[in-house]
């Protein structure tokens, strides 16, 4: 039962999510075709490289818009309006809709950074791909095992970690609105700001923090940039977020279920 | 005959106002019950309630003897008073969505009704107009073998003959082991379907009791006794 | 087409004469088997609860009869249709003259009225 309802999730949000990150592929290859083709050597032609590299960053921004509002729409539309009727009473335990939906946003949105990803990493291989096979062989393999380790792998986990936080953060807002009895998508809103705000408040307390802690090792930074202090810094700024990030992620989730098994109130 | 709806010391109140007080019923399988009352009278909330959309705020509510649940949505058949479904679908993708989750439903007997009403499958509900898409909603509900239906104003808005219409779907669905619970304001079209039926009054049962005996016993139609109980 | 039901009496005792009229009117004819009670129901537009205790009803007084597993049966007993027929006859000319009364006209001025009309159908 559960598949079933997964299943047709997948079938309903594939039908905008391919497309979008299709796209994303046709993009990394026309800017591969023009990077690769040494066509913006001239003058001109580099006039249109700079308008073409505009386009595609806002392309990629308004892809992840676009991801995010259909999700944030999607989630309303099923779980609180009319089609809600539908939702909630599908023989499935509010644990099994949930789930779904939280799974299968995330699972496009981590698409959707992975694609961004490899299509930002092709472009500038294209680019500069022979520099950095010189940079790959003089530096030390250690220091590129920690980069990669340290630094772009939580880099990365915790970007989609923040995309579970994004989604769990409005799929809990909208859930907050539902208790009001008028003005419920305003309400939800505000919700979502009032969480918003007090996110970065704590985000930027936790880094200041986190520097205080180590602000012997902020000194010796400015002396020695290679890696020594730079990266252990950077590792427990990583957990701590890493951390408060899981710790939302499960507290908006908790929000999100326990107001939708136990207050659920459709119009 | 099993006892398929039963609600003890029922109580509902949203932010302190209340919307169900104190309901106590027991409906049998094997009828058609008209659950009656004026707008704002709690039937909407009484019918959400069993159909797992609302919490009580007190008291329990059974379905074949289960709380409300998975096990109970999987043999109670819901048909709202408002469109409910995708309208980017179409009729035969809700047919194989009704069929993925609901093992009682008889995909060949809703394409029976639906050809008898000459509705295309391939049409997308968008395209239909109020009164089809009605049908469509009605037709997807009692095409499955459920033990409660409920059917919430199914004839609101509706002219007579597609009533006539509605009222025979009903009727040839009717299962000696099903019960039909018709919520609705429009008692006298609908009156003569019905065996049994719940006066709602503010929120509380002001009266239940077999169609036959308030004819026999008060000599008045139900629509007649409806008018006295709930005398503006 | 529902059948025609009023809303002061129990259904099932105006779905009863219904049945009657039916079977006097030849309708029904003597023996026939009728349809399920599921299915007469939906045709009379009522509840089937309601339609099985007509049926029941009918089956006391010995105009329906019900074979085991088949279902139920107009009698072939022609003389029980015949005694049905005259009872409701004598009951519609009963009313007819509580009718008449309740216009001030007494029997003997029916009576009179009654040759006239009948005579000028001729």
């Amino acid at each position: 039962m559960l598949g079933k309802y997964m299943k047709h999730e997948f079938k309903e949000t594939g039908k905008l999510m391919i497309p979008l990150n299709l796209v994303i592929l046709v993009f990394t290859l026309l800017g591969m075709v023009m990077l690769g083709s040494r066509l913006l050597s001239t003058p001109a032609m580099a006039l249109i490289g700079i308008a073409s590299l505009t386009l595609y960053i806002l392309t990629l921004f308004a892809i992840f818009i676009v991801v995010y509002v259909y999700f944030t729409v999607r989630f309303y539309k099923t779980m609180y309006q009319s089609q809600g009727y539908l939702t909630h009473t599908l023989p499935l335990s509010t644990g099994s809709i949930v789930n779904t939906k939280v799974f299968v946003s995330l699972f496009w949105v981590t698409v959707t950074v992975v694609f961004t990803t490899l299509s930002i990493i092709a472009l500038v291989y294209t680019a500069m791909g022979q520099e950095w096979g010189k940079m790959a062989v003089d530096s030390d393999i250690s220091f590129l095992k920690e980069l990669l380790f340290s630094f772009l792998l939580p880099c990365f986990s915790l970007t989609i970690l923040g995309g579970l936080e994004q989604l769990l953060m409005i799929y809990a807002s909208l859930a907050i609105g539902q208790l009001f009895r008028q003005y419920r998508v305003l309400a939800s809103i505000g919700t979502f700001f009032v969480f918003y705000i007090a996110l970065q408040i704590l985000g930027t307390l936790t880094m200041f923090f986190t520097q205080f802690f180590s602000m012997d090792r902020l000194f010796h930074i400015s002396e020695n940039i290679s890696g020594d202090s730079f990266i252990p810094f950077y590792r427990q700024l990583f957990s701590v977020s890493t951390i408060e990030v899981i710790v939302f992620c499960i507290v908006f989730y908790i929000l999100c279920y326990w107001l939708t098994d136990k207050k659920l109130n459709l119009e | 005959m099993s006892t398929l709806l039963e609600c003890k010391g029922l109580f509902k109140s949203y932010s302190g106002r209340p919307a169900l007080k104190n309901v106590n019923l027991a409906i049998e399988s094997g009828h058609i019950v008209g659950l009656l009352g004026p707008n704002g009278s709690g039937k909407t909330t009484l019918i959400k309630l069993i159909n797992g959309l609302l919490t009580p705020t007190q008291g329990e509510l059974y379905i074949n003897q289960n709380p409300v649940g998975v096990e109970s949505k999987k043999i109670v058949s819901y048909l709202p008073d408002h469109t409910y479904l995708d309208m980017n679908l179409k009729v035969r993708d809700i047919i194989s969505y009704f069929m993925d989750f609901y093992e009682d439903f008889d995909e060949k007997k809703a394409y029976d009704m639906l050809s008898k009403l000459r509705i295309n499958p391939g049409d997308k509900l968008n395209t239909m107009s109020k009164g089809t898409k009605e049908k469509v909603q009605l037709i997807l509900v009692m095409s499955r073998r459920a033990k409660l239906y409920v059917l919430d104003e199914p004839i609101a808005g509706v002219d007579p003959a597609a009533r006539d219409y509605i009222l025979d779907i009903i009727l040839s669905n009717y299962e000696e082991d099903a019960t039909i619970l018709i919520s609705t304001h429009l008692i006298a079209d609908i009156e003569n379907i019905l065996d049994q039926v719940i006066f709602l009054k503010h929120g509380e049962i002001s009266l239940i009791s077999s169609v036959d005996d308030i004819r026999s016993g008060q000599g008045k139609s139900v629509d007649a006794l409806f008018r006295e109980v709930f005398r503006c | 087409m529902p059948w025609n039901l009023t809303s002061d009496r129990p259904i099932f005792s105006q779905i009863m004469d219904i049945i009657f009229q039916n079977i006097i009117s030849g309708k029904y004819a003597p023996g026939e088997k009728l349809p399920s009670v599921r299915d007469l129901a939906a045709q009379a537009a009522v509840n089937p609860n309601t339609m099985q205790k007509a049926l029941s009803e009918l089956e006391k007084t010995g105009v329906v009869f019900a074979k085991r597993t088949s279902g139920r049966y107009i009698t072939e007993d022609t003389a029980m249709i015949q005694e049905l027929k005259s009872h409701m006859a004598l009951e519609k000319i009963q009313e007819f003259l509580k009718s008449m009364e309740n216009l001030g006209i007494s029997n003997e001025e029916t009576a009179v009225l009654l040759t006239e009309i009948l005579e000028g159908e001729k």
